[in-house]
């Protein structure tokens, strides 16, 4: 199975005063125990690194790139740049849909990769109340 | 089930090129085939040897610190 995470997860893992600190090493562990990949968004990559590197994290921020090297976590990649428009728009119209409006593009983004199988055999693993609803 | 086929470009000394040429006539192979094969025994080897994969508690030991909390406070930290 793949598991698409959030910036959530790998901010807590990375966040010792967070709430989900622990909860996040048990998740990974219990993810990758199972056989399962791990996979992220590059919106996602985006969000993680910058707030790393905002933070002067950077000794994280490389050794999580290191993980990323090693095929330990993918990057989702769209097929062809016509599914990447197709990705981007139905992201967009859930976005712009009346019970969504607080949820992040990057949010849903991940909610569409999912729902609409363009990662197949997925699903999400997130702390982020807007997902959740 | 089979891999897709994906175009990529590598870059190889002269002496190398020549060898894998010269192997793959012997096997009446193409030369492409034969880098596949010897990388598929490269990335087998390699997963063999590796250890566990990704060692989560490790990295949250050697590289968690204190940021005060942030994972709910994902669009604060970006855009304030």
């Amino acid at each position: 199975m793949n598991i698409l995470i959030d910036s959530s997860v790998l901010i807590a893992l990375h966040d010792s005063d967070d709430v989900h600190h622990q909860r996040s090493i048990k998740d990974l562990d219990r993810v990758q125990t199972q056989g399962d990949e791990i996979w992220i968004t590059q919106h996602v990559l985006d969000e993680v690194m910058t707030i790393l590197a905002k933070r002067n994290k950077f000794k994280q921020l490389k050794h999580l790139w290191q993980i990323i090297e090693l095929g330990d976590l993918h990057i989702f990649q769209p097929k062809s740049p016509q599914q990447d428009w197709q990705i981007m728009s139905q992201t967009y119209s859930l976005l712009t849909e009346e019970k969504r409006k607080k949820a992040s593009f990057t949010d849903l983004h991940q909610v569409i990769l999912v729902k609409h199988r363009y990662l197949a055999d997925s699903s999400m693993l997130s702390y982020d109340h807007h997902l959740s609803s | 089930m089979q891999d897709t086929m994906i175009k990529t470009q590598v870059y190889l000394t002269e002496s190398q090129m020549m060898a894998l040429k010269e192997v793959a006539q012997k096997q009446g192979k193409h030369y492409a085939e034969l880098f596949r094969t010897a990388l598929a025994d490269y990335l087998k080897k390699m997963k063999v040897t590796r250890k566990k994969k990704v060692d989560w508690a490790q990295v949250a030991r050697e590289y968690a610190e204190p940021m005060g909390g942030i994972s709910q406070k994902i669009d604060e930290e970006l855009y304030q």
